[in-house]
């Protein structure tokens, strides 16, 4: 770009300032006010704060309940992102194929991105329910196998699938969108040269599908990070014992049920470091690699 | 590119198979029409075979069914003693090169030739030999570890060529490959790919809209139109004695004249003054090229146009029906009007219905 399509700079400013003022009002002022209340201590019902300088973050870093929520934050990345960008990439690959029921399929699998975080936690709270959900045949084949309400892993296995539930429509749009994009000369071309559907899958599409599945991948690991709060708040409300108990549901709960508005600032900035430092790494480590031209 | 080799390929190559086409019909899911309905033909085996016609002739769909990206419902398509219509593409023995050459972008052009190799599993050391020969032979040899998007659209073109023939494909197919190179590229690649054509020995089937590219490479060239078979004979054949007015109009530049004109009592009366006998009365289109039109004698025409093409020019004439004449004259001349006549041989007469040609109801004395 080397020409502006406006005729004075003034003009550009005056069109742009509505997503400026609402991005610097709604993101850019809570993340100064966050950043500028770790170095306070606040009084949780207003009034004088005490700038306390790096004292808030030498609390929270000694505090064994942060780092233990930082690392099941960091499972939570992994483990929920992967699924979820691996099944929505089957299903695209599917749906791509034109198999006799993927034009059903295609608009099937967008709807759930109509529905909020919190309303999916209810509802996958009440189908993993050990009593009257999906799952209770195994209780009575093996009394208390299934039960999130007292097992962490049962609880971080249903934030998982609900994760996954979540993520599919997104996900599965980008990639089919990038299938659908590559033109159908490669495929014919690898027909040509022997290669089956499974051959052209791994060995054209998925390779040239690769700045796709790089960005729904830095995506879904922050917003893994983030979004999880919503069903954690439904589902499991950090239970139990503190086994679903991510970051992000850690600052609310440390803020808004135990007043300490300046720790949960501080685990806030400490999370916005956490999160830039894997998106850094994500794109030093495979941007170069997923880069092509065509 | 120049192709010396101390090993030619066709000597390792297998050759190539003949193709026969029988009863090949295909209809689009909602066309109205078919896009070939009932196609039939006989290529050689090593044969170069080049399908002409103009855009939305069937040209491509045929390529694409001789290679099973298209399904072909009806009919049959038999490589050498093998009937393939009903097998997947890997399964037929074709390679084929794309207009847009379809390079895969992220390989580099050693791996861009030798995947249909991996595919097929050919132990490593002859897939390196092999690309290794394809590279020297295409002069490619610089460029192996290059990416389709650091080359040129030449060296692309030479890329997928190599990708075509490493194989050794009993059928090599051509869809368009030359019409995104610039014209000079375009002029040598035709020539190279008429010597490879004769080193490799596979039967090819080359699709263009480019009446030059067919005249120049193929031993036998298919006219489409309609997905029916106007002609399919060799270029000479074609340009001496085109078997329809289709076939008149759309070769040569400029294409053949053909004018109205109605025989009475046995004998036509020409544009030119003179009459030509006929053995059946009715109305006809006679036809004849503008370089076969003599100058200098016989009727006069008035000028409505001149191009100069520098070797030589091209005149438009009014006839006096009110027709429009071309002849091709030497460059540079002037005048508002000039002398033609028909010689007898160079005339072809052609039903003014059917539109066949009918040259022997033409008497010539």
């Amino acid at each position: 770009m080397t020409q502006s399509p406006f005729r004075s700079r003034p003009m550009a400013l005056l069109f742009l300032s509505p997503l400026i003022l609402l991005t610097a009002l709604f993101f850019y002022w809570p993340v100064a006010e966050a950043i500028r209340w770790s170095f306070f201590l606040e009084q949780p019902f207003g009034g004088e704060s005490t700038f306390v300088g790096f004292a808030n973050f030498r609390r929270v870093l000694s505090d064994p309940e942060f780092w233990k929520s930082l690392k099941l934050t960091g499972i939570f990345m992994v483990t929920a992102s992967v699924p979820a960008v691996l099944v929505p990439l089957m299903l695209a690959m599917a749906a791509d194929r034109g198999l006799r029921t993927s034009r059903i399929a295609r608009n099937v699998l967008v709807w759930p991105k109509g529905v909020a975080g919190a309303s999916i936690g209810v509802i996958f709270g009440f189908i993993f329910n050990p009593f009257v959900g999906i799952l209770t045949p195994l209780n009575q084949l093996w009394p208390g196998i299934w039960s999130p309400g007292t097992d962490g892993v049962d609880a971080f296995i249903t934030l998982i699938v609900a994760n996954l539930w979540n993520g599919i429509p997104f996900n599965f749009v980008i990639l089919l969108a990038g299938l659908q994009a590559l033109p159908d000369t490669y495929a014919k071309a690898a027909a040509l040269d022997g290669a089956g559907p499974w051959r052209q899958a791994l060995d054209i599409r998925l390779p040239l599908l690769a700045p796709q599945l790089f960005f729904v991948l830095v995506l879904e690991f922050t917003e893994s990070i983030i979004n999880a709060f919503g069903l954690i708040d439904t589902m499991t409300r950090g239970g139990p014992g503190g086994a679903t108990t991510l970051l992000v549901y850690k600052i609310y709960a440390d803020g808004f049920k135990g007043y300490d508005l300046s720790g949960a600032s501080t685990q806030t900035v400490l999370l916005m470091i956490f999160v830039l430092l894997i998106a850094a790494a994500q794109f030093l480590l495979m941007e170069r690699r997923v880069k092509y031209e065509r | 590119m120049t192709l010396t080799l101390e090993r030619p390929v066709a000597a390792a190559a297998k050759t190539g198979t003949d193709i026969r086409i029988e009863g090949l019909a295909k209809t689009y899911p909602g066309a109205d029409s078919p896009v070939i309905p009932n196609l039939t033909a006989h290529l050689r085996a090593g044969e170069f075979t080049v399908i002409l016609g103009p855009s939305g002739c069937g040209k491509s769909t045929l390529l694409n069914m001789l290679a099973g990206l298209e399904a072909a419902p009806t009919g049959r398509i038999v490589f050498g003693t093998r009937e393939v219509q009903a097998l997947a593409p890997r399964d037929r023995g074709c390679a084929m090169v794309f207009q847009n050459y379809a390079l895969y972008p992220h390989m580099t052009v050693a791996r861009n030739m030798d995947y249909s190799l991996r595919i097929a599993k050919v132990p490593r050391a002859e897939r390196e030999a092999r690309v290794a020969e394809v590279a020297r032979m295409l002069e490619l040899s610089a460029l192996l570890d290059r990416r389709p998007s650091q080359l040129s659209g030449g060296q692309r073109q030479r890329v997928a060529i190599g990708r075509a023939i490493i194989r050794e494909p009993q059928v090599l197919l051509f869809d368009e490959p030359l019409s995104n190179l610039d014209a000079r590229l375009r002029n040598e690649t035709r020539m190279e790919l008429a010597q490879l054509h004769r080193r490799i020995g596979a039967t090819s089937v080359f699709v263009t809209h480019d009446q030059v590219e067919a005249m120049t490479l193929a031993d036998r060239v298919m006219i489409l139109n309609k997905g029916r078979i106007e002609q399919f004979a060799p270029p000479s054949e074609i340009y001496a004695a085109p078997a329809s007015t289709f076939v008149a109009g759309f070769l040569g530049s400029p294409p053949m004249n053909l004018l109205a004109v109605e025989s009475r009592n046995g004998r036509i009366r020409l544009p030119d003054g003179g009459t030509i006998g006929c053995r059946r009365d009715g109305m006809f289109q006679l036809g004849i090229r503008p370089e076969h039109i003599r100058l200098g004698a016989g009727a006069e025409m008035r000028v409505q146009f001149r191009e100069e093409l520098g070797s030589h020019s091209v005149i438009a004439l009014t006839t006096p029906d009110g027709a429009r004449l071309r002849v091709t004259a030497p460059p540079g001349g002037t005048g508002d009007a000039l002398r033609v006549s028909f010689p007898q041989d160079a005339l072809h007469l052609f039903d003014a219905e059917t539109g066949l040609a009918v040259r022997e109801l033409l008497i010539r004395t």
